[in-house]
């Protein structure tokens, strides 16, 4: 991967290919895929079920290694990363805003979010913490459980516990999958402050109006990058998608 | 951290409390064997004579001895059991440590972590433990009692370093335990928090098959040595391979675990209910190991030490029937030896007593040479009469030798001791202490009964005319048998050669039973506790999985159906792992039993092994059952949709 490339972006893929399996059931996810993230910047990434969508964020992150190609995160090349470094990068530089990402059943809401933080040896201050959960519309429920959350409520749990670590690059597979109208208007708000500040936002969303809130659109299909949208409005996301599906 | 492992902790706590009672209940009956133990070595001996100081030492070794045994056995066991269930306890935590480790936690944090933990439980177990060595010692002393092994004048102690010792192992053990599966853990991809539990961990890792076949080629060496040492080592065999055994057949259990269940699930697999039972055996291997490891243990523990210690019973009585000619035996004193050996029909006669005198025998050990004072294990025998009904030759020396200046002995190889040809001893009868020497040796014997024969010219009339004395008789043809016997009725207890051995056989099994209970009603106890404990820990951790199938179609009824079935799986593979261990130590013990008396002696406990199969398959389908029962009260709906 060229340096220039690398430091213009703050996450980057080079000719990333990942197959699963072998033989017969080989299946190649991710098909010498390109992008440069950068720094600052809203991507979106959209597609069919099964496109590759999560294993281009899971390599991004570091938390997949590529078959083949190069993959950088802020400004340095992790393809071969070891489990330390990307363990550090995992407590410093990225946060994660996952489809199926659990929260710690048995702590509270408060408690999750500022576990991160004292994963990586810092005190929280409750203000922080409050802070984030009231970000996403949740500083009522600081001393529940997940058990006593909705499915949308502990979604957002979860992006709010990404975001109190203030991450570099924010990785979010679906992450307003369950929420209404309203709350998902928020929850984009909030992705749109983060930018602002300075952030980075890499989203996997099926939702065109999600994604026309991005600057830019990346479309996959069969682990192939096929298209890519800049500013573009949902109408014009979604007549892309469904081209792809078709 | 710690607060986010103990928080971890609160909600798994049938985990935790597993774990607590695992290292809790080792822990108390290490502590009580050492306890009990500690006080057999202090014999209250004043006012004694010096034999009767020797027997009430003896009396006092006894419980020593087995005491030690005990706490040996509950040592091992407690490695075994906190071992496994610490590690399943980890296993089970994998999405936990993957959530970790996705939001920052480096490896040497996890691993951090769930050593402390360990500590943690190590630490409150061990303490719990040690609150229960009161009730455990009154536990143990009751079954010693019930056994009559505890002699007059027995005082137990309250000594401090049993439970030193006992916490300290339940700390270490504990920790020891979490050691391989924190590293395990510590490996747990951050990506298995996103991408679901689908992906496990490759169950037989490297660490598994080195440990598994290590301990099967101690197991086999075991076996080897017994062929050549003989039946004498046959309890510490019958417990040495059991435990080795288990050890390397519950090590090995990923590898068999999914071809056993694919054989035994064979006839379920048409039914809707037979295919999930059969692939969730197979995608469960981890879960069933850690259950089937405790079936694997009790089994083939209680099955080698009964069958040891029935064989060695068994085996002295063939090699009585081997070094005895006779037809009668008639128990009576010296004085009516010689009228016995008198009457009409008699062929021949040895009257061999046991008057109250003490040898004090030099015996070759590697090192040197050790007196030993000896109580017991002697016989005063008439040498003519002994070489004619006992058709044992010599392997030094001759019988015909012996007079009132020297003795014969029997070797003794298998304890390490020599003796030769000429080596001195004295032999003291009353006041009076005679120098002699050894004129012959006599082959190795199992009975640890007439180790010393000494001739009648030794003691003085007297005091043999009062001694109590087994006559062997041998009639001058077998119609005489009879006429003898009647004849010999009005001088003591009479009594067919096959009718005393097989009495005195019975009497060494009523002891080995008393034995059997005291070594393995507590460790068996305690070993059905981590039967359940497993079960439970396996159970509970299934209430997500137990939902989802509920979703899909299958009702209440047959989700616990279909649970209590793989456990039943699970529990069979275990007991016929357990068998073959215990079919290894069987075959240990017919080896050695065939290097002691010549012929391979089998003894199988059925009932035991059928009431001991029975029941852990039993507890294991009721647990799972209830647990299963237990945690499907919940609509599935509201556990299906909880993010975990
Ligand atoms: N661990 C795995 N082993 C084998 N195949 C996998 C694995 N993970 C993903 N795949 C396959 O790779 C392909 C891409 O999966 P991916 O999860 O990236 O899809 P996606 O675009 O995120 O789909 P969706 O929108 O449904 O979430 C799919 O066909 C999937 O079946
Ligand atoms: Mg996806």
């Amino acid at each position: 991967m060229n340096t220039e490339t690398a430091s213009g972006a703050v996450s980057a893929m080079a000719e990333g290919t990942k197959t699963y399996g072998s033989g017969e059931t080989a299946l190649r996810a991710l098909d010498a895929v390109s992008i440069a993230v950068p720094r600052s910047s809203w991507t979106a990434v959209m597609g069919p079920s099964g496109s590759g969508k999560s294993t281009l964020l899971h390599c991004l992150a570091g938390l997949e290694r590529l078959d083949a190609g190069r993959v950088a995160l802020d400004g340095r090349d992790i393809t071969a990363a070891s489990d330390a470094e990307l363990t550090r990068l995992r407590r410093t530089a990225i946060g994660f805003a996952f489809q199926n990402f659990n929260l710690v059943t048995s702590l509270t809401a408060a408690q999750n979010v500022a576990l991160p933080l004292r994963l990586s040896g810092a005190r929280p201050a409750r203000g922080e913490v409050r802070a984030a959960l009231d970000a996403v519309g949740l500083g009522d429920r600081l001393r529940h459980r997940p058990g006593q959350l909705s499915g949308g409520q502990q979604q957002r749990v979860a992006l709010a516990r990404a975001i109190a670590t203030r991450p570099k690059v924010l990785f979010a597979d679906e992450p307003t999958g369950a929420l209404d109208t309203s709350s998902a208007q928020a929850v984009f708000a909030l992705l749109r402050s983060m930018v602002e500040a300075g952030q980075t936002v890499v989203m996997v969303t099926h939702d065109p109006v999600a994604a026309a809130c991005a600057d830019s659109v990346l479309f996959l299909r069969d682990g192939r990058l096929v298209d890519r949208l800049d500013g573009a409005g949902a109408a014009t996301v979604a007549a892309v998608l469904t081209g792809l599906e078709s | 951290m710690s607060a986010l492992t103990l928080a971890g902790l609160r909600e798994r706590w049938p985990l935790l409390l597993g774990a607590l009672l695992s290292v809790a209940a080792g822990t108390a009956l290490l502590a009580s064997a050492m306890t009990v133990a500690d006080s057999a070595t202090r014999p209250g001996l004043a006012g004694l004579d010096q034999r009767q100081a020797f027997a009430v030492r003896d009396a006092f070794d006894a419980v020593a001895a087995i005491m030690i045994i005990s706490a040996m056995l509950t040592g091992l066991l407690t490695v075994f059991i906190v071992a496994t269930t610490f590690a399943f306890a980890v296993a089970e935590r994998r999405r936990d440590i993957a959530l970790l480790r996705l939001l920052g936690a480096g490896r040497g944090q996890v691993r951090l972590v769930l050593l402390g933990e360990a500590l943690a439980l190590g630490t409150a177990g061990s303490a719990i433990g040690l609150a229960l060595t009161g009730p455990a010692v009154s536990a143990q002393m009751w079954l010693l009692r019930r056994a009559d092994f505890v002699p007059g004048g027995f005082e137990l102690g309250r000594p401090s370093w049993p439970l030193w010792t006992a916490g300290g192992v339940g700390v270490a053990v504990a920790l020891l335990g979490v050691l391989a599966a924190s590293r395990r853990a510590s490996l747990v991809p951050p990506l298995e928090a996103v991408r679901g539990g689908g992906a496990r961990d490759r169950t037989m890792t490297a660490g598994r098959w080195t440990v598994g076949v290590l301990m099967l080629l101690a197991t086999a060496a075991q076996i080897a040595a017994a062929a050549r040492v003989g039946l004498v080592v046959a309890l510490a065999l019958g417990m040495g391979v059991a435990l080795t055994g288990a050890i390397a057949a519950s090590r090995l259990a990923p590898a068999v675990m999914p071809l056993a269940a694919r054989a035994l699930g064979a006839p379920l697999r048409p039914t809707a209910l037979g295919s999930l039972v059969d692939a969730n055996g197979r995608e469960g291997v981890q879960r069933s190991a850690a259950t089937a490891a405790p079936v694997i243990v009790l089994v083939a523990l209680v099955v080698s030490v009964t069958s040891a210690l029935a064989a060695t019973a068994t085996a002295t009585a063939v090699e009585a029937r081997d070094r005895i000619d006779a037809d009668l035996v008639v128990t009576t004193t010296g004085a009516e030896a010689a009228v016995v050996a008198a009457l009409p029909g008699v062929a021949a006669a040895s009257p061999e007593s046991t008057p109250d005198l003490f040898i004090d025998l030099p015996q070759r050990t590697g090192g040197g040479i050790e007196t030993e004072r000896r109580f017991d294990g002697y016989a005063v025998v008439d040498p003519a009469g002994y070489a004619a009904l006992h058709p044992v030759a010599p392997v030094a020396g001759s019988l015909a030798d012996l007079d009132r200046d020297h003795i014969a002995v029997m070797e003794r190889p298998t304890d390490g001791i020599g003796f030769e040809l000429g080596d001195p001893a004295t032999v003291t009868v009353g006041a009076q202490t005679v120098p002699v020497r050894i004129a012959a040796i006599l082959p190795e014997q199992l009975s640890t009964g007439q180790q010393i024969l000494l001739h009648r010219d030794l003691v003085p009339d007297d005091l043999l005319d009062t001694a109590p004395t087994d006559v062997l008789v041998e009639a001058r043809s077998h119609d005489d048998v009879a006429a003898v016997r009647a004849a010999a009725e009005p001088y003591g207890d009479t009594a067919a050669v096959e009718e005393w051995i097989t009495a005195r056989t019975e009497a060494a099994q009523r002891t080995n039973d008393a034995t059997l209970e005291v070594l393995l009603a507590l460790s068996g106890l305690y070993t059905v506790m981590a039967v359940a404990n497993a079960v439970v820990i396996a159970g509970t951790g299934r209430r997500r999985e137990h939902a989802v199938a509920r979703l899909s179609g299958l009702t209440r009824r047959q989700v616990v159906a279909a649970t209590a079935l793989e456990a039943a799986v699970t529990a069979v593979t275990g007991l016929v792992l357990g068998l073959a261990v215990a079919a290894c130590a069987v075959l240990g013990i017919a080896l050695a039993a065939r290097r002691s008396v010549g012929s391979a002696v089998v003894e199988i406990p059925w009932t035991l092994l059928t009431a001991t199969a029975a029941g852990s398959l039993g507890l294991a389908v009721a647990v799972s059952a209830l647990v299963a029962a237990l945690v499907t009260r919940t609509d599935p709906i509201t556990v299906a949709a909880a993010r975990e």
